[in-house]
């Protein structure tokens, strides 16, 4: 009934990933095998390593979701970038003003972000619905302009003084979230990550609400005709999928930042999107396209740390993922005519 | 005898369903000639000819054209060798105009610059050498359904097609536009093209073909020549029994009661000289079948988008038992009592990446919701009863993609008497559809209106107006330029209402 996961394209897919990171790095490194052995054994080097690499995850699936909620109701938001920036640094001043509500105090912040991104991508929605525009121009744009205000306010009336780093000022300890596997900066967020998993699912799948939503995205013109409310849900997905990506701007200064580090989340929402693209928008195949993203993270990071590359071989795998995902998409809608 | 095409032992399966579409089937086709390929929906004739334009591999047999063997893999080999297709579901873009679409993809370039005027020009041409009513310039998004269909027509006689492959081409047609598209398949004929014709439509195959090849179930059940088998005999095949066309106008026993009215509707169109729609007003009565007939582009198309909420008239008002429903949203009309099987069934009367049960739901999912959250298990009992009593052939899990599109019309069909309450709204309801299934949509219409339901049949099949409405409103420029009932309708013709549907005769309006 929805898209079926077509598991040996997706295993393709992934060999091809590995296989540029493979080629990549005999072109760009002098020792290639030291660089692949740090690519791949070393996230998996001990408790330190494998907590920081399971904790990226956690941002990865609430940006997948994010992405993933849009899509299903047939809208593009592309705007992850600036809405997960914009998320976290609206999330970390509200801890500076609710830190005397107490144990309400944390999920409150972690709301304002996500209401605060929402309603950015709400906007597009907007746009889209009363004037036509185009939301995935829309999403980017403002985005991109979004990042650039928060870059002037980290830097300006917001920095703190006291470190070196441009930053705001650190939350409160009672915001920030439970390590789970010290020294590492795997937090309780992986935990809320794979909940909203769950939470998100069920949405789409069981509850009116979502049945209508993926209505949209099938077909709007068949739901305008059944009698669902289109208008509508061309701003509650988008809402939605802001706020997803608000939630994983929070929760990554909540579990591992604990303050809005300038342009911390830089490539954040790209990473997001390809693994929606990888899960093909469904909320339980985005788990494990996280834990392969977040994979492939960690061994550039280790790889760059303890050989010659840089962090740059990220990115063409990315692309090659991007490429092949899209073919692959583009080809079957082609085939279908007929 | 030379041969166009001869295609030998096709067996092509689906895996995703199991479906065996076509088992060793074979045809061929002299060249010059036409071929009419029949059978009922869901018979493999689709899928036999996708194969032939490289839409889909089969799994065995083989392909020869003009005596050579071939494997055709893509549209573009098939193109390559002077196959064509035209679809079914048309192919167009809406927003190009007529010349644009017929030179897609063998632009005419003047060095490297694409030349309007040349291509202009070329495409007039060829729309005068074959005597089409259409402008190259003109955007084929404000053309009517018969005259898009030319235009794929004159995208195939572009490229120079030597065997051109029509999948159910007259469904859409009014009468008139019916003869001058067989016209045209003559004339290719004597100009050396030849066509394959992909139908059901019994007294079609006899008129226009000169070989006939039946499929059913997925098998060739017999190739003929066309002028030494009858109607019925053709009939039998297709279906496996002989059916009685006749329906007998059996009626409603209760009051003739008014349930929707339509006063004085003016709808006008941004930038046009004349209004879409021009002063319409009629009533439907329970119990009635009210047809309509009318060429395309002649206001029929809007007057069903009014009835469905997605256009709001200009003047005038719309009555529903009395309360006024003018300018009702979708949603709203959902509410008031709307039942509707649109005339579009893949863009607006279903979604095909859903599954036949979400479909079936679509328009009253309140009703299978508790607290917020689906009843899946009342959701799929419902469906797999619905499925059962109609006779559709899919599961409540499959998408309705994979259905044919005989299964999909049936399955709209399906929902919308479901959802009924005492009006329905029937826009070409047996579109595609083969006899039996016609048939049973007939019978299904017929018992609505013993129940006193309100039927409006808007449909350019005339003899399924003439056969089912208690009275016809012909329409011409937008208006209704004819209404016929009692003797006045016994005595019509086709004839009868297409002179009016060509506004050759007008007035004789005896208002309701």
């Amino acid at each position: 009934m929805e898209r079926k996961i077509d598991l040996p394209l997706i295993l393709v897919i992934i060999l091809l990933a590995l296989l540029a990171v493979v080629i990549s790095v005999f072109l760009l490194s002098g020792d290639p095998l030291r660089t692949l052995h740090y690519f791949f054994l070393g996230p998996l080097k001990g408790r330190y390593y494998i907590g920081n690499f399971l904790n990226s995850m956690g941002v990865l699936i609430f940006g997948a979701l994010g992405f993933s909620i849009a899509m299903q109701g047939g809208s593009f938001n592309l705007g992850g970038e600036g809405q997960i920036y914009g998320g976290a640094f609206v999330a970390t001043i509200a801890t500076f003003g609710l830190a005397r509500l107490g144990v309400v105090a944390p999920p409150l912040a972690l709301l304002a972000g996500a209401l605060f991104s929402g309603l950015i991508a709400a906007l597009s929605g907007f746009l889209k619905l009363r004037w036509g525009t185009n939301e995935l121009i829309t999403t980017f744009l403002i985005s991109y302009a979004l990042v650039l205000v928060v870059n002037y306010l980290v830097g300006g009336p917001f920095l703190d003084p006291t470190t070196n780093l441009i930053a705001t000022r650190k939350i409160a300890p009672q915001f920030q979230l439970a390590k789970i596997l010290e020294p590492s900066n795997l937090s309780t967020g992986l935990i809320y990550a794979l909940l909203a998993v769950v939470v998100v699912n069920f949405y789409l799948n069981r509850s009116r609400r979502g049945f209508e939503l993926k209505m949209v995205g099938f077909n709007p013109q068949f739901a305008l005709y059944s009698g669902i409310r289109v208008g509508w849900y061309t701003l509650w997905p988008m809402f939605l999928s802001g706020a997803f990506y608000g939630l994983a701007g929070g929760i990554s200064i909540f579990g591992t930042y604990h303050a809005t580090v300038k342009e911390f989340s830089s490539g954040m929402g790209w990473n997001a999107l390809a693994v929606a693209l990888i899960a093909r928008y469904r909320p339980w195949a985005i788990v494990p396209a996280a834990l392969f993203f977040a994979y492939l993270e960690a061994g550039s990071r280790n790889a760059m740390l303890h050989s010659d590359v840089t962090f740059e071989i990220i990115s063409i795998v990315q692309a090659v993922i991007f490429f092949f995902i899209t073919s692959a998409l583009l080809k079957k809608r082609g085939g279908r005519h007929g | 005898m030379a041969y166009a095409v001869e295609m030998v032992n096709i067996v092509k399966r689906y895996p995703e369903t199991g479906v065996l579409a076509n088992n060793k089937v074979s045809l061929s086709l002299p060249k010059g000639k036409i071929l009419a390929l029949a059978g009922e929906n869901g018979a493999g004739k689709s899928t036999l000819m996708k194969i032939l334009y490289g839409l889909e591999l089969p799994d065995e047999g083989s392909i020869a054209v003009n005596g050579e063997g071939v494997k055709i893999d893509s549209p573009l080999v098939a193109n390559k060798l002077g196959i064509g297709m035209v679809h079914q579901h048309l192919m167009l873009i809406d927003q190009f105009s007529v010349s644009e679409n017929v030179t897609l993809g063998q632009e005419v370039t003047k060095g490297l610059r694409l030349s309007h005027r040349q291509r202009d020009a070329e495409v007039t041409a060829l729309i005068e050498r074959h005597n089409f009513p259409l402008k190259a310039e003109e955007r084929v998004g404000e053309l009517t359904l018969g005259q898009k269909q030319q235009v794929e027509i004159l995208k195939m006689l572009y490229r120079n097609v030597e065997l051109l492959i029509l999948d159910e081409p007259t469904a859409l047609l009014a009468e008139q536009e019916v003869d001058a598209l067989f016209a045209t398949l003559r004339e290719l004929v004597v100009k050396g093209v030849s066509i394959i014709l992909i139908t059901h439509k019994l007294r079609e195959i006899k008129v226009i073909s000169d070989y006939l090849t039946i499929m059913r179930g997925g098998e060739v059940v017999g190739s003929y020549k066309t002028a030494e088998i009858d109607e019925e005999e053709i009939s039998r095949l297709m279906v496996g029994r002989t059916l009685a066309f006749k329906t007998d106008k059996s009626s409603y026993q209760g009051e003739r009661e008014e349930v929707l009215r339509l006063e004085g509707i003016t709808l006008n169109a941004k930038g046009a000289k004349r209004p879409l729609l021009n002063n319409v007003s009629f009533s439907a009565f329970r119990g009635e079948v009210l047809g309509f007939a009318g060429v395309g582009g002649n206001g029929l198309g809007e007057l069903e988008s009014l009835l469905g909420g997605f256009v709001k008239p200009s003047e005038g008002h719309v009555f529903y038992n009395g309360e006024d429903i003018t300018g009702y949203s979708p949603r709203q009309l959902r509410h008031s009592g709307l039942a509707y099987v649109p005339s579009n069934r893949l863009t607006r009367g279903s979604a095909s990446q859903a599954s036949l049960a979400h479909n079936l739901i679509a328009t009253k999912v309140a009703q299978f919701t508790k607290g917020g959250l689906l009843q899946r298990r009342k959701i799929t009992a419902y469906s797999n009863k619905v499925l059962a009593d109609y006779a559709i052939k899919g599961g409540s899990d499959a998408a309705v993609g994979s259905l044919s599109g005989g299964n999909i019309q049936k399955l709209i069909l399906a929902r919308e008497i479901e959802h009924l309450h005492d009006y329905i709204i029937l826009s070409q309801p047996t579109w595609g559809l083969d006899v039996e299934s016609s048939l049973s949509v007939y019978n299904k219409m017929l018992d609505l209106k013993r129940r006193g339901v309100a039927l409006l049949l808007i449909s350019s099949n005339l003899d399924e107006v003439l056969a089912l409405s208690d009275r016809v409103a012909v329409f011409y420029g937008g208006e209704i330029v004819a209404l016929l009932e009692g003797e006045a309708l016994k005595g019509a013709t086709k004839e009868t209402l297409g002179a009016y549907m060509l506004g050759l005769k007008g007035g004789g309006v005896s208002g309701t």
